[in-house]
Formats: structure tokens, C-alpha cells, sequence
């Protein structure tokens, strides 16, 4: 296993760094920002009002997020690298097991996962520190519901891309599907809007922290299960030998 | 392991596509030799090797390969073989080195030394990325993998179509070196004949999904025979003794399989040795008899 992870590892490494190298140059960037807000020009700007701290500091906590969703996309693109070069062919005259060929790609997603958390962490905490803002429990619960995002992003598209055999056809119909839910948030907040004009931003922010809790409290037991029927599947998947 | 006599044998195999049948496809491949699997395009070379390698589901029969079932004992066999494609299987942003680093966790037997030697040996760099590589230098890179693990049988499936005929005579003795040793077997599908006239120990020969030949290269060759006669003397010859015949203006030739027999029994005519490739025209056009 130890070498196919390390096949993984060769094919997504660049994508790695990048992520790294963005999240050092946000981190620094965001310091740069707060310390110019409280002692240099920032401050003395006119438009610079008491509260501007607070604003950049929610604009960079969004940083970790996006970052996280970043590195999902590399562990994807080593899926896709796999199924559109022979090297699935290849894997079948190898003498591993399905589970260890089809597993080396979750094990891989959930240690580049467990390391973008980490810099996630790292990075919020930066930014806390930066601004004085309180580092909440809230912080990490939203980390955890965005890596819980990419887990299940990895978990489906794992499976799917073993049965298509094809990057693009998959993330043609991914992004129809993340437009596709988008527009059809918009349009319930619209409709929101509609009805409860004083009241549908609290209702969704509500509603937003409900779900997140939610998520937040029930993310193991949720990647849990999720992995074991993703992994169950795709080996299933790798295992049906084709006519 | 258990002691074999052949490396591979296939009894029956049976693939159904729609539109295509591998039908009861039997033969051997003995240890310690080199086998010529030819076929035209779609004659289901490819297919056979899938069903080798458990790629894809056969519909029936039987395939041994060390004696061993290659489906209940996938895991002992893959250990023992090596496969080498077409095209190359690794992903282009990979290196050679990295291959080093992924396949000595694979592969029991695999030694970095052998494989370091045989990209020094094929001026092959172990840092640059395969894409930068030349399609030749990509099929000396499977085959320097392919022989890194100390594999008892090398499956081959069109691996020296399209190199250029150094590179390819480059293969061939190297493919003849792995053969020095008693233990090492070799399937080879190609449809360049010349190359398995070459390396070859024995030849089987299918069409359509059909087997039609299988044997010793010698054998078969010392069999057939082409006769070259006038269109008149054609007719004198029984259609039993006939694979097919080339008629044109100037005249006909017939391929025979009894070459022994049609010497004696046509002493008349001109009876000339043949090549794979010629058998192997004679038999695709079998079912017309005559072509021109």
C-alpha cells in the first residue's frame, strides 16, 4: 500500500503545494492586512471605519474553506488521472488486492484531508489572533462541515469515476449539479424573501446554523458510513470485470 | 510453487461480445518458451489476453497458468507475471524513479537494482517525466518494469507495433536474454510476423474469434507450402490439399499444409517454403478459397 500511496502522493503533490503555498500567502497576507488596519495605513485611511477589522477578518475566514475544497479537487484529479490512463488496466496485473488498489485512493484523500484541516486550523487561528477575534468552537465546527464536504465529494465521485472511466464526463456533471443546487438555493431565498420580507435573512441564517450543528455534531458517524458504502461500492465497481 | 510443465493453458475459452465470439479458443505454452499468438486486427488476440490477465469475464473453459487457476489464484500468479501493453499504463507525470519507489512495495521480488541497470543499459532517465519520453523509450520503460520483478511468464500484447525496427530489435534481444533462463516463458501477440519468425518458439494462430493454428514455428513452417503453378495446372490440384489460392493473370498460388505429401503427389510443380506472414494471409482468405 505504502507504494501506491506514494503514486498518489507523486500525482498530487504539485496540486499539494499550491495549496500550501496559497495558504501561506493568504495567512501572511491577512496579517499584513490587520496589522496595516491597527498601525499603519489602514488605519489612518479615512474610510477605515472602527468595526473595518471585523469585516477583514470574516473576508480571510473563508480562506481555510476554499482551501479545503482546493485540495478536494487535486485528490479528484489524481482519480481521473488514474481511470483515463491504462493505469486501471495496469492495477488488474498487479498482485494487491482490490480493497488495498481501490482504498490507497480514500486513505490518500483522508491524510491530504486531515492535513488541509490542520493548516485550516492553523490559519483561522492566525487570523483570530490577528484580529482579536474569540477562536469559537464555531470556527472548527465549519471546518468540519466543509471537510465533510469534501469527504463526501470524494466518496461519490470515487465510486463514479471507477464505473465511467472519464474526468471530464464527471466533472461536467458535477458542476451541473453544484449550479443546479445553486440556483435552486437562489430561488428559495427569493421566494423567502417574498414571503417574510423582515424576517427571511434570520430564518436562513438560522436555518444555515442548524444545519451546520447538525452536520458538525454527526460528521464522523456521517464519513463513517459514508466511506464504508462509498469503498464497498467502488471495489464491487473495480472488481466487475468488464465484457 | 508447484511444478508445471506449461506456463499457460488455455482449454475452451469462450467470450462473448455482442458481435464477436472468442470461440473455444485451446492451447499451451510451454515453459521456457516463446510463444507467437498472431491474428489480424480484432481477431481476438487482445481479448484472449484480457481473459488471461481476469480483465474481463469469460463466459467458459478453462485458463492454467503455473498450473495454477488464474482466478483463484490471482493473487500467486500476478506475483509471477508481467504485462506489457500497447501503449504505456503509467500516468505521464509520473518518472521512472517514481515507478521504482511505487513498484518495490508491489511486487515482492521486485529489485531496484535490476530495474536501475536496465534504464542505464536503455539510456532511459530515471528523473524526467514519461511524457517527455518517445514512444519508443515508453515501451523500453514497461519492458525494463516488466523484467524488474524477476516474472516467471512476460504477457505481451502488441508491444513492438508501431516502434521503429532498431528499437524493436533492441526488444527482441532483450526478450531473448529473459529467455535464457529455463523457468521464463513468453506470450507475444503481434502481427508483425517477421519479428516472432525471429524470436518465436511456437505460433498460434487465430481469426475471427477462431483458433486456426497452434504448433511449433518449425513444424508449422516445414509443413506448408506454396505451389506456383499456371491457372491450368491449379485445377489439377484437390481442393482438400488447398488452405486458399492467390489466382491472378500470370497464374495461381495455393498455400498447402502437407507440404511433404503435395511434393510427391504434384512433383511437377513448384513447391516453395512460405513465411508466417504468408501462411497467416492464406488462412484469413480460407473461407473464400480464391483471392486475388
Amino acid at each position: 500500500m505504502k507504494g501506491l500511496l506514494y503514486k498518489e502522493w507523486c500525482l498530487g503533490k504539485k496540486t499539494f503545494a499550491l495549496f500550501l503555498t496559497l495558504s501561506m500567502v493568504f495567512t501572511v497576507l491577512g496579517i499584513l492586512v490587520f496589522l496595516s488596519t491597527m498601525y499603519g495605513n489602514l488605519k489612518t485611511w479615512p474610510e477605515t471605519e472602527p468595526g473595518s477589522i471585523k469585516v477583514f477578518a470574516t473576508m480571510f475566514s473563508y480562506v481555510p474553506y476554499i482551501l479545503i475544497l482546493f485540495v478536494a479537487t487535486s485528490v479528484n484529479q489524481g482519480i481521473f488521472m488514474d481511470c483515463e490512463s491504462g493505469w486501471m488496466k495496469y492495477s488488474y496485473t498487479l498482485p494487491q488486492k482490490p480493497i488495498v488498489i481501490v482504498g490507497t485512493k480514500y486513505l490518500y484523500g483522508l491524510i491530504v484531508f486531515a492535513c488541509s484541516f490542520i493548516f485550516g486550523l492553523i490559519n483561522a487561528g492566525f487570523i483570530c489572533l490577528m484580529s482579536g477575534e474569540k477562536f469559537t468552537l464555531d470556527l472548527v465546527r465549519n471546518l468540519i462541515v466543509i471537510l465533510v464536504a469534501a469527504i463526501c465529494e470524494l466518496a461519490v465521485v470515487t465510486p463514479l469515476a471507477i464505473k465511467f472511466k472519464s474526468g471530464r464526463t464527471l466533472s461536467t456533471v458535477g458542476a451541473v449539479f453544484v449550479m443546479g443546487v445553486y440556483i435552486l438555493s437562489g430561488y428559495i431565498m427569493v421566494k423567502l424573501d417574498e414571503k417574510y420580507p423582515e424576517t427571511a435573512t434570520e430564518i436562513i441564517k438560522n436555518i444555515f446554523d442548524k444545519a451546520m450543528d447538525i452536520i458538525g455534531m454527526l460528521s464522523i458517524p456521517i464519513i463513517v458510513v459514508l466511506l464504508m458504502i462509498s469503498v464497498f461500492v467502488s471495489c464491487k465497481l473495480y472488481q466487475r470485470r468488464e465484457k | 510453487m508447484m511444478e508445471y510443465e506449461n506456463a499457460i493453458e488455455i482449454r475452451d475459452l469462450t467470450v462473448k461480445y455482442d458481435g464477436f465470439t472468442l470461440d473455444k479458443v485451446s492451447f499451451d505454452v510451454a515453459k521456457g518458451s516463446i510463444m507467437g499468438f498472431i491474428g489480424q486486427n480484432g481477431a481476438g488476440k487482445t481479448t484472449t489476453i484480457k481473459a488471461l490477465l481476469n480483465i474481463i469475464k469469460r463466459d467458459s473453459g478453462s485458463i492454467k497458468m503455473f498450473g495454477l487457476d488464474n482466478i483463484k489464484d490471482e493473487l500467486e500468479i500476478k506475483e509471477q507475471i508481467s504485462a506489457v501493453f500497447d501503449a504505456i499504463p503509467f500516468q505521464e507525470q509520473l518518472t521512472a524513479g517514481n515507478l521504482d519507489r511505487i513498484l518495490r512495495d508491489v511486487y515482492k521480488e521486485w529489485s531496484s537494482d535490476t530495474f536501475k541497470a536496465y534504464l542505464d543499459r536503455l539510456a532511459l532517465p530515471s528523473r524526467k517525466k514519461i511524457s517527455t519520453f518517445s514512444k519508443g523509450m515508453k515501451m523500453k520503460l514497461q519492458i525494463a518494469v516488466a523484467l524488474s520483478h524477476n516474472a516467471k511468464l512476460l504477457i505481451m500484447d502488441e508491444a513492438t507495433t508501431g516502434l521503429d525496427p532498431v528499437v524493436r530489435n533492441e526488444c527482441l534481444d532483450m526478450f531473448l536474454e529473459y529467455l535464457q533462463d529455463e523457468n521464463h516463458s513468453i506470450l507475444m501477440s503481434s502481427h508483425i510476423t517477421t519479428d516472432l519468425e525471429k524470436v518465436a518458439d511456437s505460433v498460434t494462430f487465430i481469426n475471427k474469434g477462431k483458433l486456426l493454428l497452434t504448433g511449433y514455428k518449425d513444424d508449422i513452417l516445414e509443413k506448408h507450402g506454396v505451389i506456383k503453378c499456371k491457372k491450368s495446372d491449379y485445377k489439377e490440384i484437390s481442393p482438400e490439399d488447398i488452405i486458399s489460392a492467390r489466382i491472378n493473370d500470370f497464374g495461381a498460388e495455393v498455400m498447402v499444409s502437407d507440404k511433404a505429401m503435395c511434393k510427391k503427389k504434384y512433383s511437377g510443380l513448384t513447391l516453395d517454403n512460405t513465411t508466417l506472414e504468408e501462411i497467416m494471409l492464406y488462412y484469413v482468405n480460407a473461407d473464400k478459397k480464391e483471392w486475388c
